[in-house]
């Protein structure tokens, strides 16, 4: 035990005598260990903010299907739902996607309901700079819109679909940024409006919301309204929050795989440097196994060395990568996922620190760092005890 | 006679089987009486540093037996031939072999970071050794901060911090002047004189043309052309 | 499911492991081959050093291999939204038929590796390596145990659907339930303690009678070798059974893996922890008693067998502490 102290003491000592050999590894290694802890921290934030804000969505959302495809709801399905037992609040929404040739970007507009206004006013009072439009000719915006579009409060917005379809809006409120994940492409407008718009009939809406009293009748309800409306599909909030959950964690994966190749190259860089020891410190192994260490007090030299620059450089790289996803707004990150959307939300994620994903990217990292230098260790560990005579 | 290490018909081989097979130590016999000065004599070459290491336990013999405190230590893994090397032998080499960079202390402590000594005692140790050797103002300077004969010096320490029964040492003098060398000399009949088997590798007459240097080993060609035990 | 980012993580720890395990086999059969212990030819002392590097490596699997456990089963836990009806790890892992299966196979090939360590450290201590061949037809025999547990892991995650309906923990450890783990959770606590005690009684008893016998050599080992094994079982029943409601203070909360999470103050890694560490060393004193008959280890057997015990006893008191604290010391009461 009095032994293992005092080599992983000449470990360190060892370490400090090579800086630049060493401290040029860590960096690499802590950069690397950086760029994977950002991925996975951003997908991490991305997803809770996600499901954060499913939370307050409602239990059911019901789509009309037309030969398999979603179709516009009617209004009259409303009284039937009402009947069902367990169904409270029922509210018809309408929405609708709108692409922008002028800025090649996609807009999903939103109508809010000027006698409902007042209530949701209450609700995205943090969100939003300005109010919420209240009367035809009104409208708020995503953060991404204004900026990409280049306007702000109380400028026009104008969409047009060809000369029938156009709208003129005045802007009244501007969503903030920390709420960009779900507002950063959005335009909130008066029903009339985005019915005119999109030339909607006026006996129908795009889907439903329906709450539900009691969370555990969920199925049940959604059973019935399948049993009652067989063409209809009733999309939970659970199977939401499981869609999201699965399409962030895949999101990530595919993102880990695609920087597999990094970590790769790095291998065969250590691999490199590990096996390339210089004539110096091949001398000093040599001498230490001259003057009476065993190869196995040489492995576990090599092993401290391994675990002291693997260890700091993770640490390392975890804090590299805490603040450049908590602090920096994840700034070197963004342009690589931007190619996901044109509006990629800009957003400042909550800081957390969540074990789990700590465990995995050791796990990623660190474990194979240390398998790659099993080899090389044993190589320099069990040179000949005779050879400094030589 | 007392032989602290007897070795029978021992033969080293170097790169068997191949083309460039050398035979660097062919079917010696010899026998280091314990308490005495051995000096292995020969031109470089003959292998005595061979010879040594084998000795000393620093590698294998290809073929005979090696015995060391009366155990043959010929066929021991390595494992175990570095503990037997740790607890009976101090090496000198001939390049000092010091680490650059550690202090002085650092360097002469090294031989016992692996083992189970308390640190305590291993302080005590060296301090006492360097105090012997009159090194103990050097004791946290860097090792090459020092001249040639302090290093020397130093590497004798390291040699003496395992407190090894015998001493082996592969040309000492090779590096040092004649007034160095006069030095060393007397350290090594002091520790003679406490009563350790001392083995010396060495082509310099000024050590094996010593009246006090009991027994000479001579070898050519890596067989042993004439041993006396004057 | 394979792009989850644990998932991920696993498999490249399993293709890792797999890779040393099938290069060490492959050492392993040269010196097989080609160990000649009375020849001190340049090819032997290769080979000698060889060793070294199937050690170092069997060693890294080791510690690979535990956190592959932990990885496993927080992995089952992160997932376990996914599935309709998962509540916790238990969930996730009822999801298709080999989830339990890959959990087992971790742990089996856990003991497996710590006791080819041990017949390995005994090896290393005679001056003849009297185990080496013996040694790597074990290891070579374990590679098959690694690989399959690679594949079944594989095809777990490959296997998982994220809307297939699961029964969650409360559901599987029910009492109507047909499942080993149901009928596990079924027991009468009563009862389930009294099995518990009893078995850990015997356990430290045979301990210290083999602790005190010292140096004889004894069947006794192999019985207590034998009796580890039944211990493990029923303590991780237990924990289930009994020490798991008493932790949670709810008297339908099974589940063997939330006591690893931070509500319950992580006191899973100490209880775990403790009684793997146990069950091991008492197992490598049984397996390596057989060595005793060779001269060469006999005196390095028994004192390493009395350190190993010692260790063991001390280990599972530890467990068996931490088990029946909140029995103890909660307000909870699982029957009255």
């Amino acid at each position: 035990m009095r032994g293992h102290g005092r080599i992983i003491e000449y470990a360190l000592s060892s370490l400090s005598r090579r800086k630049l050999k060493n401290l040029s590894v860590a960096a690499i290694f802590s950069i690397l260990i950086a760029v994977l802890s950002s991925i996975l921290f951003l997908m991490h934030a991305y997803k809770t903010e996600t499901l954060k804000l499913l939370d307050s969505s409602p239990e059911i959302i019901l789509q009309n299907m037309s030969a398999g495809r979603h179709e516009l709801i009617p209004l009259e399905y409303i009284s039937t739902l009402s009947g069902i037992a367990g169904v409270g609040k029922i509210v018809p929404r309408y929405w609708g996607y709108y692409y922008d040739s002028l800025t090649s970007a996609n807009y999903t507009l939103m109508a809010v309901d000027a006698d409902d206004a007042s209530d949701k006013n209450k609700q995205d009072v943090k969100l939003i700079n300005g109010r919420i439009p209240q009367t035809v000719g009104e409208c708020a915006i995503g953060s991404g819109v204004a900026a990409i579009r280049q306007i702000g409060l109380n400028d026009d917005f104008f969409m047009t679909l060809g000369t029938e379809q156009n709208v003129n809006l005045k802007i009244v409120g501007i969503f903030t940024s920390n709420s960009a994940i779900v507002t950063n492409d959005l335009v909130v407008l008066t029903k009339n409006d985005l019915v005119k718009f999109f030339n909607m009939p006026v006996d129908k809406a795009t889907d439903i919301t329906i709450e539900v009293n009691n969370p555990s009748e969920v199925t049940t309800v959604a059973r019935k309204i399948r049993r009652a409306y067989p063409d209809s599909r009733p999309i939970l909030k659970i199977e939401l929050t499981r869609t999201y959950d699965n399409i962030f964690n895949w999101r990530g994966g595919i993102v880990l795989t695609m920087f597999f190749g990094a970590i790769a190259a790095f291998m065969i860089f250590v691999w490199d440097k590990a096996t390339g020891i210089n004539a110096r410190e091949r001398q000093e192994i040599g001498i230490l196994k001259a003057i009476g260490w065993e190869t196995s007090d040489v492995l576990q030299l090599k092993f401290w060395e391994g675990t002291i620059v693997s260890l700091s450089s993770f640490l390392t790289g975890l804090i590299l990568a805490y603040a450049h996803v908590f602090y920096f707004n994840a700034q070197f990150l963004a342009p690589v996922l931007k190619g996901w959307s044109v509006l990629f939300p800009k957003f400042q994620p909550m800081p957390y620190i969540d074990l789990y994903q700590i465990f995995v990217l050791f796990f990623l990292t660190v474990v194979p760092y240390v398998a790659a230098s099993i080899v090389p260790s044993w190589k320099a560990a069990t040179s000949d005890p005779d050879a400094v005579m030589r | 006679m007392d032989a602290v290490i007897r070795a029978e018909d021992v033969s080293k081989v170097f790169n068997a089987g191949l083309a460039d097979e050398v035979r660097a130590v062919a079917g010696v016999s010899v026998e280091i009486p314990r308490g005495r000065i051995t000096v292995l004599k020969g031109p470089s070459g003959s292998g005595k540093t061979t010879l040594l290491g084998l000795i000393g336990c620093m590698s294998r013999p290809t073929e005979g037996k090696i015995i060391v405190e009366g155990k043959d230590v010929a066929k021991l893994p390595e494992r175990f031939l570095t503990n037997v090397r740790r607890k009976t032998f101090g090496f000198i080499f001939q390049h000092f072999n010091l680490i650059r960079g550690l202090t002085v202390s650092e360097n002469v402590m090294l031989p016992l970071y692996p083992t189970d000594i308390d640190s305590k005692q291993m302080q005590q140790r060296m301090e006492e050794i360097l105090g012997k050797l009159d090194l103990t103002a050097k004791l946290n300077v860097k090792i090459e901060k020092l001249s040639g004969g302090q290093q020397q010096r130093a590497a004798i320490a390291r040699a003496l911090i395992n407190e090894p029964a015998v001493v082996l040492a592969d040309e000492p003098t090779a590096h040092l002047d004649t007034k160095l060398s006069g030095d060393l000399l007397n350290i090594i009949t002091a520790l003679n004189k406490e009563g350790k088997t001392i083995v010396i590798a060495t082509h310099d007459p000024l050590i094996y043309e010593k009246p006090y240097i009991d027994n000479i080993i001579e070898m050519r060609d890596g067989a042993v052309k004439e041993a006396a035990l004057l | 499911m394979i792009f989850h980012p644990g998932v991920l993580a696993l498999v490249v720890g399993s293709v890792i492991v797999l890779v040393m395990a099938f290069f060490s086999v492959f050492l392993g059969i040269r010196i097989i081959i080609g160990w000649d212990i009375t020849k001190s030819t340049a090819k032997q002392l290769i080979l000698e050093r060889q060793t070294y590097l199937i050690t170092t490596i069997m060693k890294y699997v080791l510690g690979f291999q535990i956190l592959s456990l932990f990885l496993f089963v927080y992995t089952a836990d992160d997932i376990h939204k996914l599935f309709v009806g998962a509540m916790c790890t238990t969930g996730s892992l009822n999801a298709n038929l080999i989830g339990w299966t890959v959990l087992f196979a971790k742990i089996v090939i856990f003991f497996l590796c710590a006791v080819w360590l041990a017949i390995n450290r005994v090896d290393e201590m005679a001056e003849d390596y009297p185990l080496v061949k013996l040694k790597y037809k074990y290891l070579a025999a374990l590679v098959p145990v690694i690989v399959l547990e690679g594949y079944w892991q594989l095809n777990y995650f490959l296997g998982l659907r994220a809307n297939v309906i699961t029964s969650c923990c409360s559901s599987l450890f029910s009492d109507e339930g047909l499942t080993v783990a149901s009928s596990l959770a079924s027991l009468p606590v009563t009862a389930a303690m009294y099995m518990f005690y009893g078995a850990a009684a015997v356990e430290l008893a045979l301990l210290s009678v083999l602790l005190r016998k010292g140096s004889v050599s004894s069947p006794l080992r192999y019985i207590s070798g034998v009796w580890s094994l039944v211990f493990f079982v029923i303590s991780i029943a237990s924990i289930v059974a009994f020490v798991s409601i008493y932790y949670y203070e709810t008297p339908v909360h099974h589940c063997p893996f939330d006591i690893l999470q931070k509500q319950y103050m992580f006191i899973g890694y100490p209880l775990y922890g403790s009684l793997f560490g146990g069950i091991l060393f008492s197992l490598g004193a049984a397996v390596i008693e057989k060595f005793k008959k060779i001269d060469s280890i006999r005196t390095q057997i028994h004192h390493t067998q009395r350190r190993w015990t010692i260790m063991s006893i001390v280990l599972l008191i530890v467990f068996i502490i931490i088990a029946t604290w909140p029995v103890v010391f909660s307000n909870f009461r699982a029957y009255d």
